[in-house]
């Protein structure tokens, strides 16, 4: 059972003058076992859209089907901790929910309010910082010690703790530096292929969508314009200047070199293709 | 001329590890400079001990050739504005107008008179239409127009800009790149720019490559640039046209190292290809 | 959030809304004063119609005001119900099955009562009628004589409008960190005592320690900007006032002067 919305509108603030319909009729499946990268501009939905996906928003119309679960706008779930167990969200600048005494403490908050044994949390949690990248020595430390790239891996890792089978991840290299943010996107690939989880990015970067997303949808002022591969995404020139999405340089760069009659083929997503392609031209 | 002249300078936040150390450098009048580095190579550190938010532990700086002590430390403020990183954080007045007035009424300027300035500099930052706005209906690229704003009207001779888009979208991005581009022409302006941007590094008059809390490397953008495997090993970026010249060159191609995709895209078609 | 009639601002336009602060912050401090005279029920009496004539005038609805004093409801009730069991003097009122009511007992709440509802009438005609920063200007300047007294009154008022300016983003940031620890498996509602004890470290903690990097922040921005604690500095917002608002004060300081000579009257 996939992820689905099915005509999902959300309005914020009701019946006040501040009322304003943040997603209208909202229709897609995601695709589960994938990577999909969601973006649009500021103010188009995207946060609003993945909030429903544990429910932190119910919606105003419609349903979301997430894994085996329908949320429905009139009714309050029950149970929504377990959704929570298996859809891990993690927010914008997660650095900042940080609160416990050491690291492993917070790690292994989440796993310990879901209800896991305290030797199976630690278990998780440990392992947890290791994916991220942070070894023992930083399980007695306090969070306050660290650096704001490291606080943040300690955030996902808080999560990871919790195994959900689908990550959610709002804009996670936003203010990183160019390292952190590729070994931060290359963890949730990793997710994905090695662990099998289904990821959700929400992001603004085009490089990071061409070279870590299997899927993108594009959501703009609140209505989904288009679900597909990102392959395909980046060959439509038209659909990219319509959007007006900067595509990343390894495509202008291969639109330009067509433009001047070179018949580049349009599969070719990185530089050493585009290297080894020229070269293998050249008399 | 020498604007900005820093010798030998150190600082420690805790007295055990240098979080600068022993830098030296010297931007003149009306350049456009980039600081760039992974971040804790002491950058940011640099962009506070200029205008005297810490204290140095050792060194000297000079800004106008006026050196930095407890006694000129005001004098040489006025002549420096600085926007950080965070919008909200830097965002004091209630509203735009409110906040752009802060500086000036810190400056004792005329409350008559304020009216006036405040309207050229929202203006000048496109924000004229928002000066009643407050902060939580603005736009992060929006709030920091108006911290360049506040800080213009102060009419300072350097703008340090201290990762000022770091944690804006790529709209908020491009309408600051902007701004900033135009007053460096308009005024100008001495630019020190701490930043993770590389299009904005490339197009820069000079840059200096943090590492650790020294400056491992400096000059001119097309010279500094090409040196992609130390950049990588401080974890940095490297520009998109450099990355395709060396991978060309491990094909035994040479091209020249430019930071400009159509000079590029020119050498590319200048190779003897067969369609 | 928005049921709290207590303190908040109405945005009307009111003869009382255009008036200066100071005018109205004076005014309340001397008609507090004139409700704590002691001149009977007549006095309040005068005092009720003259209050819920500006009530009027500022174009608030009786409805918000009774609103405001929900809150005292309670207490006064309670209050009523031991003074009916503590003061036994004064005139029979009543005589159930062997249990006696007292008018004093009666009189002396309703009494405090009235004073209680005069003063939150008072109040809250000036936080309806005034918005927080232009208050925060009129007690900046009413303080400014008692800076030869070492009173912070620019200080004071600095802080008071930071504060008001980052109210809404400390209420976004709230829900946010609610959020994120919802998502931690955070729930308010369920949970043992001690869950709920994490629970709530789990808010209040990263409301903690971002404030304190805001603080560090703004002190930075501040400096930055040339702001300096102690010296002196202009102000943008000017107060300017009108022959209405020394009308307003000359007027309550006739009340008082009523009440004072009703109570040595009586």
């Amino acid at each position: 059972m996939p992820i689905a919305f099915k005509q999902v509108s959300y309005e914020y603030s009701p019946g006040t003058p501040f009322a304003y319909d943040a997603l209208k009729n909202v229709s897609v499946e995601i695709s589960l076992g994938k990577v999909t990268a969601i973006i649009g501009s500021t103010g188009s939905g995207k946060t609003t859209l993945v909030q429903h996906l544990n429910a932190l928003l119910l919606p105003s119309k419609g349903e979301v089907e997430v894994l085996d679960r329908v949320i429905l706008s009139s009714e309050k779930p029950k149970q929504l901790k377990s959704l929570r167990q298996q859809v891990g969200l993690v927010f914008q600048f997660p650095e900042y929910q940080l609160f416990e005494e050491t690291i492993i403490k917070d790690v292994m908050f989440g796993p310990l309010n879901f209800g896991i044994e305290k030797e199976e949390a630690l278990l998780r949690s440990m392992h947890a910082l290791t994916v991220v990248g942070l070894d023992e020595t930083f399980a007695e430390k306090s969070p306050l010690d660290l650096s704001g790239g490291q606080k943040r891996r300690v955030a996902i890792a808080g999560i990871l703790a919790i195994d959900p089978n689908v990550l959610v991840l709002d804009e996670p290299t936003a203010g990183l530096d160019p390292q952190g943010s590729k070994s931060m996107m290359s963890l949730f690939m990793k997710m994905n292929r090695d662990y099998g989880k289904t990821v959700l990015i929400v992001t603004h970067d085009m490089e990071h969508v061409l070279n870590y997303c299997d899927e993108v949808i594009v959501l703009n002022q609140g209505s989904v314009v288009l679900k597909t591969d990102v392959k395909s995404f980046f060959r439509d020139e038209k659909l990219l200047d319509e959007l007006n999405i900067c595509p990343p340089k390894i495509v202008s760069m291969r639109r330009k070199l067509n433009d001047r009659g070179l018949h580049l083929d349009e599969g070719i997503v990185d530089v050493a293709t585009l290297a080894k392609e020229i070269a293998g031209r050249v008399k | 001329m020498k604007q900005v002249e820093v010798k030998n300078l150190r600082f420690s936040y805790d007295d055990e590890v240098d979080a600068v150390k022993n830098v030296s450098f010297s931007v003149e009048k009306g350049t456009y400079t980039c600081i760039i580095g992974h971040n804790g190579s002491g950058k940011s550190t640099i962009a506070k001990l200029l205008i005297g938010l810490i204290d140095r532990n050792e060194g000297e700086i000079m800004i106008d050739g006026i050196v930095l002590t407890d006694k000129t430390i005001y004098d040489v403020r006025n002549k420096i504005g600085i926007v950080f990183q965070n919008p909200d954080n830097q965002f004091i007045g209630s509203t735009v107008k409110d906040d752009i007035a802060f500086g000036l009424e810190n400056h004792q300027v005329d409350p008559a008179k304020m009216d006036e300035i405040i309207h050229h500099f929202a203006k000048e930052v496109n924000m004229i239409d928002y000066l009643e706005n407050e902060p939580t209906r603005l736009s992060g690229g929006q709030k920091q127009r108006v911290a360049i704003a506040g800080v213009l009207a102060m009419r300072p001779d350097i703008l340090i800009l201290d990762e000022a888009t770091s944690m804006l979208d790529p709209k908020g991005k491009e309408e600051v790149n902007a701004l900033v581009d135009r007053i460096h022409e308009a005024h100008d302006m001495t630019i020190i720019s701490i930043t993770h941007d590389i299009e904005e590094v490339i197009k820069s008059d000079q840059v200096f490559v943090m590492n650790e809390g020294e400056i491992v490397m400096q000059g001119c953008p097309n010279d500094v640039l090409v040196h992609a495997d130390k950049l990588i090993e401080m974890a940095l970026d490297v520009p998109f046209t450099v990355k395709v010249a060396l991978e060309l060159k491990k094909y035994g191609i040479d091209v020249d190292m430019t930071m400009d995709m159509e000079r590029m895209v020119e050498q590319l078609c200048q190779l003897p290809l067969s369609k | 959030m928005a049921n709290i009639a207590l303190g908040r601002y109405m945005p009307l336009n009111s003869l009382i809304h255009r008036m200066d602060p100071r005018a109205k912050i004076l005014s309340m401090l001397i008609m507090l004063t004139a409700i704590f005279i002691p001149s009977g029920f007549m006095g309040y009496g005068i005092l009720a119609v003259v209050i819920i004539g500006v009530v009027l005038m500022s174009k608030l609805k009786l409805n918000f005001l009774i609103r405001a004093m929900k809150p005292m409801m309670f207490m006064l009730t309670f209050l009523m119900v031991i003074n009916i069991f503590v003061i036994k003097t004064g005139y029979l009122v009543v005589d159930i099955f062997g249990f006696k009511i007292y008018s004093d007992a009666i009189f002396q709440t309703l009494y405090i009562s009235v004073r209680l509802m005069l003063m939150i009438m008072i109040t809250t005609i000036l936080t309806a009628t005034t918005k927080p920063l232009d208050l925060t200007l009129g007690i900046e300047d009413l303080l400014a004589p008692f800076k030869r007294f070492k009173v912070p009154a620019h200080e004071i008022a600095m802080m008071i409008s930071i504060a008001l300016r980052f109210i809404p983003t400390l209420i976004e940031e709230t829900d946010r960190i609610m959020k994120a620890q919802a998502s931690r498996g955070v729930d308010l509602q369920e949970g043992k005592f001690k869950e709920k004890i994490m629970a709530i470290l789990s808010l209040i903690v990263p409301l903690f320690v971002s404030s304190f990097q805001r603080a560090e922040d703004l002190a930075d921005a501040m400096e930055a900007r040339g702001y300096i604690p102690q010296a002196r500095r202009t102000r943008y917002k000017q107060l300017k006032r009108t022959p209405k608002d020394v009308v307003l004060i000359i007027s309550s300081f006739s009340m008082l002067a009523l009440m004072i000579a009703i109570s040595i009257w009586r």
